[in-house]
């Protein structure tokens, strides 16, 4: 080996924190040309130049994780912040579970591990230099990428210690930083990968371009499970050479989740896209189960009155029965919420090269272990076989954790034997989406102003495919048994009703329905019981939860959040004549997050909404880059509104009626209030923070029309009832 | 197809395309000039945003006839080392979240403020609302084009 062209990996077998944990064994561990580097563990090699590299497993959606992941190891590691650089750990097969990057989990997961990780390195460094000086390594500390011995005032860079590090021990139990002594975690840091976005220069996926590359558009089934019964691709002979070929796409199913279709494949983009519109393709559709938005609300709110629950809980879990509550003091509402696309700016695509027997991949993916586990075995290849280039993507928010367009875009380039793009355009996005379901809630109580005795929470929700029911139920929407309120007599039950078009996860899964239908209701019961809601939530508090599980130490926090957010709106004073306020909290017991937000409002007659404040206080634990979680918070802000008031995805045939932003608005700029955000200080675990933001802010806005229209709002999104913002 | 010559970001290119292909594609798939972003393709959503002698217009609705001896403005362009004061100030306030739809959010921001160098808030939310962001960077970008305005008028 060329001695000044080396690389020093320690021993990965060594450290139990990093077998067991998040860092894969295998690494990204190739030969760099002119420097020598030490790799104490996969995510970071330490370079005789001086410079340090750090390494993100987890993919890029506008998250900011290259900024806040790298932050975790290099608090530790004490390096220089300036000669940091931050790479995207390149994909291998072998561990492609772990790229995965939803339910805000990032941070979560792995925030101890990375820490450990980089003072697992500065411990072999410090012990490096122990060595050359003679001295014991406590008496040595470490600062901007060096090791210094404070009683003699020597110090060594770590650039001089890499080589005598890597023949260290690799420690199993490395301490950590007092929180205390924190340099970067919780401070403002520079983000890593902005200039390359401000100038320009960011690849996304829809952005690879290749050497003899080729673009693809696909006619796709217009239901999920449509085959081709013939095509006609006679009209686009008059656009002319640029018209490479026609090839059909067959869907291949086992978690892969592509259509049938059709594809053109051309010269670019545009031509494509002008194919698209004019291939004919003759379609068998089957049958479809409740193929309009009508068919499905009804077929949902019969379910919920009729049927049997598939599924039923109660405070400890799942539970073996459901009751109905008889009582006929007992309160009831019930709730409506439409099917909700993504609709990301950058619409879906891939970019797949057959060659060899392999395939080479470009995008961003939510989920690459699905490359792994599905797409290698729907083609009957070895998990090796396929390569990935994950790229950063152009919004996700659920999205992109499907592979459809992977299939699409492997299929067609073995077809055509060369590197081929696929593009889905903005209507073929909004029309092959996984939609959030649609879902149908019935909640019944028996309560005073002091507790609330009985609770059922009845959900009814599109499932799709029918018989799956788990992942609808947990992620996608079903009732959860986590209710924030002590009550004595709890029990949820889900029932399931097929649906016409595919679900997934969307933006705080679950907790999007739920949460809204229990704030609202919770407010509805105060209003009936004429108590304050923001009292009404406190005295429910009070009871407190008999089972030692954890709950108590959820409520005290959700408790610390309301009251921030209820005096940050001055709620205990009268607003302005006209103006009302609504308020609503939320516990995202998934990530250990606690939110409320508050609504100042005032409508007209004409039901036009004007927004005069928003509070929102949220309790996420430790947060480890304070700038890019306020930008989390202020888009789950955006986000949230602009489904509540605008949002709906319809349904005729069995497929989606809207296509682009001009026929599916969003919140717009000069829609957006004036929003003041409070960060409770804790130093508890970091929570998500993309999600847990977004649940509370639909019913604290529908609690404050209620306030000042006195009439509840049931169904969304609000253009339907005629508000307008 | 026909031939048309076009000045991007101050250099001539000579592109040979269909008359109906629009700039927006021209830029991506005959130029390789990627920074400029396709989201709705139909003019609605701004993500295709360039700078035409100075002035915002969307891509995906211009021919290369209209654009050919005029001269585009693309992200890349907009300076050399991201230094233009809307791209500063888009750093100072870490505007973008993905990222996706910044590029053309800075050249709509960038037209906005060349004819207006102190817009007021009414003049940003109308004009700026005519761009769509799906991440919720909108309170960011209100703030960053104060600061380019302040940023501006500091250099002169
Ligand atoms: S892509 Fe041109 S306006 Fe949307
Ligand atoms: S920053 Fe992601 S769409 Fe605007």
């Amino acid at each position: 080996m060329n001695r000044r062209n080396f690389l020093r990996i320690s021993s990965f077998t060594a450290g139990a924190w990093l077998i067991s944990d998040l860092i894969p064994l295998a690494s990204d561990a190739r030969d760099r040309a002119g420097v020598e580097s030490f790799m104490p563990n996969p995510l970071i090699r330490i370079q005789s130049d001086g410079k340090v590299i750090l390494y993100v497993m987890k993919q890029e959606m506008g998250q900011q994780v290259d900024t806040s992941l790298p932050a975790l190891i290099a608090e530790e590691l004490d390096v220089d912040p300036q000669r940091v650089q931050v790479e995207t750990f390149a994909y291998d097969a072998a561990i492609a579970g772990r790229y995965n990057t939803y339910a805000s989990a990032s941070i979560r997961s792995s925030w101890q591990t990375l820490r450990k990780a980089g003072a697992a390195a500065r411990t072999m460094l410090m012990n490096a230099a122990a060595d050359v000086w003679q001295v014991s390594p406590e008496d040595l500390k470490t600062e901007n990428s060096k090791v210094i011995n404070p009683v003699t005032g020597a110090s060594l860079s770590y650039a001089n210690l890499i080589e005598k590090a890597s023949n260290l021990k690799v420690p199993d139990n490395p301490v950590l930083k007092d929180l205390k002594d924190f340099k970067l975690i919780g401070k403002k840091n520079k983000r890593t990968n902005i200039k390359k976005i401000l100038g320009g220069k960011q690849e996304y996926g829809i952005d690879v371009r290749l050497p003899g590359m080729v673009y693809a558009a696909v006619v796709r089934s217009p239901v999920f499970y449509g085959k081709i019964q013939s095509w006609d691709d006679s009209a686009l002979k008059k656009l002319g050479p640029g018209i490479l070929q026609v090839v059909p796409v067959s869907q291949m199913g086992n978690g892969v989740d592509n259509r049938n279709g059709v594809a053109i494949i051309a010269t670019n983009t545009w031509l494509a896209f002008r194919a698209q519109q004019l291939l004919k393709v003759e379609w068998d559709l089957g049958a479809i189960p409740n193929s309009s938005t009508v068919a499905l609300s009804a077929a949902l709110k019969k379910a919920v009155s009729t049927e049997k629950p598939v599924l039923q809980f109660d405070s400890k879990g799942k539970a073996s029965f459901f009751s109905k509550i008889t009582d006929l003091k007992a309160f009831k509402a019930t709730y409506e919420l439409p099917y909700l696309a993504h609709l990301a700016m950058e619409p879906i695509n891939c970019t797949a090269w057959y060659k060899d027997g392999k395939y080479e991949l470009w995008g961003g993916f939510q989920a690459p272990g699905a490359f792994a586990n599905n797409l290698s075995k729907a083609f009957g290849l070895d998990p090796s076989a396929i390569f990935v280039n994950l790229l950063p993507m152009g919004g996700a928010f659920g999205r992109k954790e499907k592979v459809d367009n992977a299939a699409e875009a492997m299929q067609l380039s073995k077809a055509t034997g060369k590197p081929v793009q696929v593009v889905f355009s903005r209507a073929d996005d909004t029309k092959n989406d996984f939609y959030r379901p649609a879902s149908f809630h019935q909640l019944t109580a028996v309560a005073d102003k002091l507790s609330i005795s009985n609770w059922r929470h009845e959900v009814g929700i599109a499932t799709f495919p029918a018989k799956n029911i788990s992942s609808a139920q947990d992620i996608y929407g079903g009732p959860a048994n986590d209710l924030c309120y002590p009550v004595n007599d709890y029990q949820s039950a889900f029932y399931a009703v097929e649906s016409p078009v595919p679900i997934g996860s969307w933006r705080s899964i679950s907790y999007n329905h739920n949460v809204f239908a229990v704030e609202s209701f919770i407010d509805e019961l105060a209003k009936r019981l004429l108590i304050d809601p923001v009292d009404f939530r406190m005295n429910l508090f009070k009871n407190g939860f008999d089972e030692n599980n954890g709950k108590t130490k959820h409520m005290q926090r959700l408790q610390t959040v309301l009251q921030k957010c209820a005096d940050a709106i001055h709620w205990k004073q009268k607003p302005l004549l006209k103006r009302f306020r609504g308020i609503a909290c939320c516990q995202y017991t998934h990530t250990d997050a606690y939110t409320a937000h508050a609504f100042e409002i005032s409508v007209s007659p004409e039901k036009a909404i004007t927004i005069h404040k928003v509070v929102c206080a949220i309790d996420c634990g430790l947060i480890i880059d304070p700038d890019g979680f306020r930008a989390q918070v202020e888009g789950s802000l955006v986000w949230a509104l602009s489904a509540a008031i605008k949002e709906e995805i319809t349904i005729t045939n069995g497929q989606a009626d809207q296509q682009s932003f001009f026929d599916h608005d969003v919140m717009r700029l000069r829609e957006m209030p004036p929003f003041e955000l409070i960060i409770v200080e804790s130093n508890e675990n970091p929570g998500g923070a993309g999600e847990p933001a977004v649940p509370s802010v639909a019913p604290a806005l529908c609690n404050a029309i209620a306030a000042a229209t006195g009439k509840r709002i049931r169904m969304l999104p609000l253009i339907k009832e005629g508000y307008t913002i | 197809m026909a031939k048309y010559t076009l000045i991007v970001n101050g250099i001539e290119q000579g592109v040979d395309v269909d008359p109906a292909m629009p700039l927006l594609w021209i830029l991506r798939d005959e130029l390789n000039l990627t920074g400029t972003k396709y989201s709705c393709g139909v003019g609605v959503c701004g993500a295709c945003t360039v700078l035409v002698d100075g002035q915002a217009f969307r891509s995906c609705q211009l021919t290369a006839a209209f654009a050919s001896g005029k001269k585009i403005t693309t992200i890349e362009g907009l300076s050399d080392e991201v230094t233009h004061p809307v791209q500063q100030a888009w750093e100072e306030l870490n505007v973008p979240q993905c990222g996706y739809c910044q590029s053309g959010q800075m050249l709509a921001a960038a037209a906005l403020l060349s004819k207006n160098p102190k817009p007021q808030d009414s003049i940003i939310d109308q004009v700026m609302s005519q761009n769509i962001c799906r991440c919720g960077t909108h309170y960011r970008i209100k703030k960053a084009i104060h600061r380019a305005s302040e940023i501006a008028a500091k250099k002169g």
